[in-house]
């Protein structure tokens, strides 16, 4: 009634009817329908590809770094900061936001009665359970042996709790160990796990991985709590540890290849430390010529890798100065390393060996917990040989072991052990870290030109800095309770 | 261009309706100053509401009159109000009339919220205009890089020319939260999408989205800064509002045909480059290697070419084999191999000057518009095509814009305005700290032999095909270890971009009554980007291809009514508008994984792996309504009420609703009666105001949802995201009051402009970091209270102009200070940024925002620097380095004009405020930067070893202890216990040990810039009207004329944005500053 002008009556109608229209859907609702539906990400989850995403962080603990510098496997050549031990603070953050929220997910759905028969697709709940906890532990243990006291029992809890507290170590090892109980009591024989990468729903074989790992752990708080190591040792040892090396698995592509082989697509920055070299020189150990490629310079041609042809970087100097990259040997291609053409992608790391299971149990008859050391030391020895594909000359094998630096010797145990176990257990920087931490052998010599306040070797990783910021009350009372906060305060069980 | 639009509003009260006995009113208008013949005067019956306005010939006709008494009123803006009754009681009535001026033209029109226009002195807070040409004073294409110093408050971070089409930020007033938002940019009504996009693999920058705004069409831009001002432009107006208004054609009958053409050329140049040490070259020890060439057998002098750093022998001329003298094939393409080559080792001053080129490019402009009694209409079309100064970058925009109105009839109008912007470009440069090998210019200040020959870097593959480099692996393996030729970076892995834009809005405006009007209108954003990446095969990294399409539409419809009404001495005017917001965006973007089936075949079906693929769509729906009332009261006082209702479909459903609302008010002083009598004072008015902002989030933030990773094998994965998100979120509201006063003196010659203001933003949603023990990440949150507060100056004078001469002097200066009062409960301090190597941006509880935390130097009580036995400065973690935000900013401009030149040059400062040089530190770290040459405090070469008194060499040794011909750089300061101390220590130590300090690598970001010259002629008339041309103007700009005041060398504090993200704090892999030199050609017909 408002528009009385004649012409144009029609297209006003039209426009009023649209104005109109368009002030309803204004002013009449304030609902929108699904349009707040996130259509990028699903709102649900499957727990075998949670699984499966989970494992793949097993790659992160077997394939880094810092620690194959720490015990100098592997020398820098030319920016050489991390074998000087710059960098104090390190994040842990990833691993609780990480793989470790991925597990407790999978734990959360297989226990909520609720959501406990719709993830039955990842195996049967008490299975999905044994093999996110043995995974949790697992990753809980790599943790707290880098920085000690952790946010454990109030960690994961997302609203509930966003400032966990820090558990002491001797309570996480604890946990630990029942945790792995429990879990292996869990399996109920029924599907195994969907989504495993590691042994394919093979249950048993989590159950030796479970007894493998309790072992470790055991064997960790060997001078800590001797009287529980030992149980748990003898305990894990006779319900069946793994005999055969467990592997991860990397694959021939770029989202999941050795980290090695990455390493050295474009860059020549980690070589062969003189340290590990000079060492397995000295003893004829063939398993340098699998570790370490020739150096260019001393290379013969023929095709084999001769130890007169390998040449150590020396560890930790300030930088390469007139170190040529012809000079010096980078690691192999048994570890994934060399580069593209000559690195094998695919070429899979070791989480746990028969080798290191063999030199556990040579140390803990050594302790006095029963067996007979030497035999487990030189099973350890064979096993290791035969890991890496050297042990076809056995003369050479034999003579090794006859070394008297090698062969077995009751009174220097700690030392022997300690040397072989860190040449067996390469290139798993982490694990010989914490175990030449425990032992004191290899002997090893810090860098010459130290980042670090202290110039000595670290034995714990500082915590990240967030977490004076995020997290201040638990931060200072684990500080208070632990030492300070820096690379030199020694962790429970390496006091 | 005001004037058309006044004419469009008025235009809609005319009303058709007839009586019997009908008179005719005519006459004449004229401008009483001139006494030219005025065209667009609204000439209206008040009492009929019925009106004409006046043509080009000044004449106005007001027909279909009943016979009566009558008050006629005719107004323009900028001239006082004419108003006289008439008696209509014959067939025609003569009124003739002429308009005086106002004192001092201060009747100005602002643009603000909805495109309404409004008288100056009846705004109750502070907004800026500036003029379409003072954008345009040098050849700046970028609205936010233009912007840069001509409005107080607002500081622009810009990026190098060598940046072709790159990304600049803008900050109003400090910054306004705690994520730092971007202002809203709105053209002719329609909001602009102005995000950058940059490419994941280098940092390639693709320019930040309102960069297509033509500046050549834009008539006017106004700074809205505060609450009061934007509030009605909703939840993204949070930051302040952007107005840009484009030129129209005009209104009236028989408007000529205006032809604009204007036609510049640009050079850029290289300006600012760090400055380089050229007296030792690449390797980390002073020896040179020698070698037994295989061949024959002879022993050479050679440098350690895999060291991309230069501490290596001092350039004295001695014969050396440089590194292509390794290689059989022919590097050069003279025909010749170089092998066995020996030259003398001498230092190559230019050689990354040598590597960049003349930057070019031609800008062509072209515009015709016009109009009729009932139609207007402008037409534009520019073309821009550019190379930049680095080689094989190319830019090249083609904009068209279309404005055009129609008065349908007496009741309606309708009028479309819009723009299309294809911008494609082709090379642009990497940026940033990469660790990979494509950034040429990080090679270049970072990882570097000095000695370096660029011309023999250029032809990158030899004769046989095999791509060379100066960082060979040794002599007898000539493969590249860490950076190839960059010249193969530059020529083989070319990125490209395209993108169409689309944006405008069509109009229809109904008059209701004679007082009320009803405006719908459609405004539509949109765009289609295409951006490509490649990675050649051969070089130094995997080669590979990557595709990115991203397609956002944004439409809003809106409808809103617009009264006026006076009663007795007060007026209303009142605006009430609805409109829904719906914004849709989609991306698919997918890269190649593990290299390319076949060399330099760029498909995503020649990856060798699985490809990453990834889909990505956003919607989002916002509704609002809201209302705006000015009531003045005899143009003396005036309030301005305003609320506006938002719903938002990104929060929850029982929160999406908010509600936020502005009250201002002017008091014009200079009205007053006894104002009148005085003649120093021209024009006083006081302004407050006091308003509220919400603010919203992006969608998807509310419910948990799972993450999809990467497949391993043939086997997905999920996982469960960082991030909690929040289904209890609310709207964020921020407050703001301010104060401000508008002063002219003797005649509008001396103008001053201040304001004050101070504003509260409270419970913002932001995504807090958490402990990642918590299992996550971050939480999304509204938390924290965070003022900002600030002081404006505005000073403009025109201290001398007479019949040839003119000068005018503006100036503007801005304070603020940003304060973080409040962190969410439990939390003091939250990290908002980490640059490379650990440099820190935090947001502190009680402090100042931008916190930088870093290793710094540790002092004693008394300040002085601590240095350990060792010689080295002892380092303090977390040490507090002080704040990010400037002290003040603000920009200084001159025009002076004599006859038909004009001179024009603007000046733009910024004092404090701090940034983190990484190209600094690597420079030094590298050996390459003039600092880490010369002589000690012993006058020897700091580079020469450093001997005790023995004369044995030491890392570092005391100074009292040194050898009277010892190197070293002095470190000097306390012992642990206060003693003073001096150390000499071996140089590459040091500078790999002050890697380490990075309080070192921080810099003050003052500078004082001479942005912008420009020198004008304007060709006499009467030559120009025999050739029947209006005007035309010759001219010559220069863009970054000249850094006059800067605390650092080879870097410009002033472009220092690398990339599109971050807080602006640090820079490297910085490019080269530019300086662009204009030609400049304007015809009008």
């Amino acid at each position: 009634m408002i528009f009385r002008t004649r012409k144009n009556k029609l297209s006003i109608m039209k426009k009023s009817l649209f104005i109109g229209l368009l002030t309803f859907l204004i002013i009449g609702c304030s609902d929108f329908g699904d349009i707040n539906v996130d259509p990028n990400n699903p709102s649900t989850v499957k727990t075998d590809l949670l699984l499966t995403n989970s494992l793949t962080s097993i790659s992160a603990v077997v394939g880094a770094t810092t620690g194959t510098l720490y015990v100098q496997y592997i020398s820098e050549t030319q920016y050489t900061e991390s074998s000087r031990y710059q960098t104090s603070s390190f994040d842990f953050n990833g691993w609780y936001s990480g793989v470790l929220q991925d597990l407790q997910t999978i734990i959360d759905l297989n226990t909520n009665p609720e959501t406990a028969p719709d993830v039955l697709s990842g195996g049967s709940n008490g299975n999905q359970l044994a093999v996110a906890n043995i995974m949790q532990v697992y990753y809980y243990h790599f943790i707290t042996d880098r920085w000690g006291r952790v946010p454990y029992s109030e960690a994961l809890k997302g609203n509930e709790n966003l400032t966990p507290a820090y558990d002491g170590q001797d309570a996480i090892y604890a946990d630990m160990i029942q945790r792995l109980k429990d879990a292996v009591a869990s399996m109920d024989g029924g599907t195994g796990v969907r989504g495993d990468i590691i042994f394919g729903g093979d249950m048993d074989r989590w159950e030796d991985f479970a007894n493998t790992l309790r072992m470790r752990i055991a064997l960790r708080m060997s001078e800590a709590n001797a009287g529980t190591a030992q149980t748990e040792f003898n305990a894990a040892v006779s319900a069946g540890v793994i005999t055969s090396d467990v592997m991860y698995p990397y694959l021939a592509e770029a989202a999941n290849e050795n980290p090695w082989y990455s390493r050295f697509q474009t860059r020549t920055d980690y070589a062969i430390s003189s340290t590990l070299a000079d060492t397995m020189q000295s003893l004829n150990d063939m398993r340098l010529t699998v570790f370490a490629n020739p150096a260019p310079d001393l290379d013969n041609g023929d095709g084999t890798v001769e130890l007169s042809e390998i040449n150590g970087m020396p560890y930790g100097i300030s930088n390469a100065g007139d170190i040529t990259n012809a000079s010096i040997s980078f690691p192999g291609s048994a570890i994934g390393a060399g580069g593209p053409s000559v690195g094998q992608q695919d070429a899979p790391l070791p989480i746990f060996t028969v080798a290191e299971v063999n030199f556990a149990r040579a140390e803990a008859a050594a302790r006095g917990w029963g067996g007979t050391a030497a035999t487990f030391y030189n099973a350890g020895i064979d096993a290791s040989w035969a890991q890496w594909g050297v042990d076809g000359d056995a003369a050479a094998l034999t003579a090794y072991k006859a070394d008297p630096a090698v062969a077995y010797d009751a009174n220097n145990w700690r030392e022997q052990i300690g040397y072989q176990k860190w040449i067996a257990l390469f290139p798993q920087g982490y694990e010989a870290w914490s175990e030449w931490r425990r032992l004191g052998f290899p002997a090893l010599t810090p860098a010459p030109d130290p980042l670090n306040n202290s110039g000595l070797i670290p034995v714990r990783h500082a915590y990240p800095t967030s977490e004076t910021d995020l997290n201040k009350e638990n931060y200072d009372a684990a500080v208070a309770a632990q030492g300070a906060d820096e690379l030199d305060t020694n962790l429970w069980w390496d006091q | 261009m005001k004037k058309f639009y006044y004419l469009f509003v008025l235009g809609l009260f005319f009303s058709a309706s007839a009586f019997a006995q009908t008179g005719t009113i005519s006459g004449t208008v004229i401008d009483d100053a001139t006494g030219d013949a005025f065209t667009g005067v609204s000439v209206v019956l008040v009492e009929l509401q019925k009106g004409d306005p006046s043509d080009i010939d000044g004449n106005y006709e007001l027909t279909n009159i009943p016979y009566g008494t009558y008050t006629l009123r005719a107004t323009f803006v900028g001239y006082e109000n004419f108003e006289t009754q008439v008696t209509v009681n014959s067939a025609s009535t003569t009124v003739n009339i002429s308009l005086k001026p106002t004192v001092g033209a201060f009747d100005e029109v602002i643009v603000t919220a909805f495109g309404l226009s409004r008288e100056e002195k009846s705004i109750g807070y502070a907004v800026q205009d500036v003029s379409g040409d003072d954008l345009t004073l040098a050849n700046e294409s970028n609205i936010v890089g233009a912007l840069a110093g001509k409005v107080s408050g607002v500081q622009v971070i810009g990026t190098s020319g060598a940046n072709i089409g790159g990304s600049s930020k803008i900050r109003l007033r400090g910054t306004n939260g705690l994520s730092d938002g971007q202002p809203l940019f709105v053209v002719d009504g329609t909001p602009i999408n102005n995000r950058s996009f940059s490419s994941s693999t280098r940092g390639r920058d693709f320019g930040n989205l309102a960069g297509d705004i033509n500046l050549d069409d834009v008539e006017s831009v106004s700074v809205l800064k505060g609450a009061a001002a934007s509030a009605l432009y909703g939840n993204r107006a949070s930051n302040g509002v952007i107005l840009i208004t484009t030129k129209g054609g005009s209104l009236g009958e028989n408007q000529p045909l205006e032809v604009n053409f204007k036609s510049s050329t640009t050079f850029d140049n290289v300006y600012i480059l760090p400055e380089y040490q050229d007296e030792y070259a690449g390797g980390y020890t002073q020896n040179f290697i020698p070698v037994v060439d295989p061949v024959d057998g002879q022993t050479y002098n050679t440098l350690n070419y895999a060291a991309d750093e230069s501490w290596g022998p001092k350039m004295d001329g001695t014969t050396y084999r440089p590194w292509y003298s390794w290689y059989q094939a022919d590097v050069d393409g003279d025909g010749t191999s170089e092998y066995g080559k020996t030259i003398p080792l001498r230092s190559n001053p230019d050689n990354v000057r040598n590597f960049f080129d003349t930057g070019l490019s031609f800008d062509n402009y072209l515009s015709i518009s016009g109009g009729s009694r009932n139609a207007t209409y402008r037409v534009s079309i520019d073309n821009k095509q550019q190379t930049g100064v680095m080689p094989n970058s190319e830019l090249d925009v083609t904009s068209l814009g279309f404005n055009g109105g129609l008065r349908h009839n007496d009741k309606f109008i309708s009028n479309v305005r819009l723009n299309y912007i294809n911008t494609k470009g082709s090379g642009r440069p990497p940026q940033g700290y990469s660790p990979t090998q494509g950034n040429a210019v990080q090679s270049f200040n970072q990882w570097f032999q000095r000695q370096l020959d660029m011309d023999m870097l250029r032809n990158y593959r030899a004769t046989d095909g095999t791509l060379t480099s100066w960082n060979i692996r040794s002599a007898t393996d000539t493969r590249p270890l860490y950076w190839d030729s960059p010249f193969f970076s530059i020529y083989e892995n070319v990125p490209e971009d395209s993108r169409d834009r689309f944006y405008g809005n069509y109009t229809i405006g109904y008059n209701i009554l004679s007082n009320l009007t009803v405006e719908a209108k459609v405004h539509a954003d949109i765009y289609d980007f295409v951006v490509e990446d490649r990675i050649a095969t051969g070089g130094l990294e995997q080669d590979s291809y990557s595709i990115a399409k991203r397609s956002n539409k944004e439409i809003n419809y809106e409808i809103g009514v617009n009264h006026q009404t006076e009663f007795e001495d007060f007026t209303f005017n009142s605006f009430a508008g609805a409109n829904l917001r719906q914004e849709r965006y989609n991306s698919l973007t997918s890269s190649t994984v593990g290299g390319l089936s076949t060399a330099n075949y760029f498909n995503i079906s020649a990856s060798v792996d699985r490809p990453n693929v990834n889909s990505f769509k956003s919607d989002k729906d916002v509704r609002s309504i809201y209302g705006t009332t000015t009531i003045g009261w005899r143009d003396i006082v005036y309030a301005d009420l305003s609320v506006r209702n938002d719903w938002s479909s990104a929060l929850p459903e029982d929160e999406n609703s908010y509600l936020y609302y502005g009250i201002s008010g002017s008091f014009v002083l200079s009205e007053l009666q006894f104002m009148q009598s005085q003649n120093i004072l021209s024009f006083a008015k006081l302004r407050a105001s006091v308003a509220q902002v919400g603010d919203d989030i992006g969608p998807y933030q509310i419910q948990q949802t799972y993450g999809s990773g990467g497949n391993y094998g043939s086997s997905p994965t999920q996982f469960v995201p960082n991030s909690i998100n929040n289904s209890n979120l609310k709207a964020a509201i921020s407050s703001d009051y301010e104060f401000g006063a508008d002063l002219r003196f003797l005649d509008g010659n001396v103008r001053l402009d201040l304001n004050y203001y101070n504003s509260v933003r409270e419970d913002e949603i932001i995504s807090l970091t958490v402990p990642g023990s918590s299992g996550y990440n971050t939480a999304i949150v509204n938390a924290g209270e965070f003022t900002t507060e600030g002081f404006e100056v505005q000073l403009g004078a025109t201290p001398y102009s007479t019949r040839d001469w003119n000068v005018d002097l503006t100036a503007n200066w801005a304070t603020s200070t940003s304060t973080v009062n409040k962190l969410a409960d439990g939390l003091t301090s939250r990290q908002l940024e980490r640059a490379f190597f650990g440099v820190f941006l935090f947001a502190r509880e009680g402090e100042e925002w931008g916190a930088i935390v870093a290793p710094g130097f540790e002092t004693d009580d008394n300040g002085n620097r601590i240095v350990n036995p060792n010689g080295a400065y002892s380092i303090e973690n977390n040490k507090d380095l002080g704040y990010l935000l400037p002290d003040y900013t603000g920009g200084f401009r001159a025009d002076v004009s004599f006859k038909n030149f004009n001179l024009g040059t603007f000046f733009e400062f910024q004092k404090g405020g701090q940034f983190y040089s990484i190209t600094k530190m690597f420079n030094a770290y590298s050996g390459l930067g003039i600092g880490t040459v010369g002589d000690n405090t012993l006058g020897n070469p700091l580079r020469d070893p450093v001997l005790d008194s023995n004369g044995a060499e030491v890392t570092s040794v005391a100074l009292a202890n040194a050898a009277s011909n010892s190197g070293g750089v002095l470190v000097e300061g306390v012992d642990s216990n206060g003693n003073p101390v001096a150390y000499l220590t071996e140089a590459q130590t040091h500078y790999a040990r002050m890697f380490g300090v990075k309080e070192n690598w921080l810099y003050d970001a003052s500078y004082v810039k001479l942005r912008e010259v420009n020198l004008n002629y304007n060709l006499p008339q009467d030559l120009l009207s025999k050739v029947s041309i209006k005007r035309a103007s010759v001219g010559v700009s220069v863009y970054n004329a000249l850094l006059i005041y800067s605390s650092v060398d080879g870097v410009d504090p002033s472009a220092i944005q690398n990339g599109t993200t971050g807080f602006s704090f640090w820079e490297g892999g910085g490019l080269p500053g530019t300086r662009s030199v204009s030609f400049n050609l304007n015809l009008s017909f």
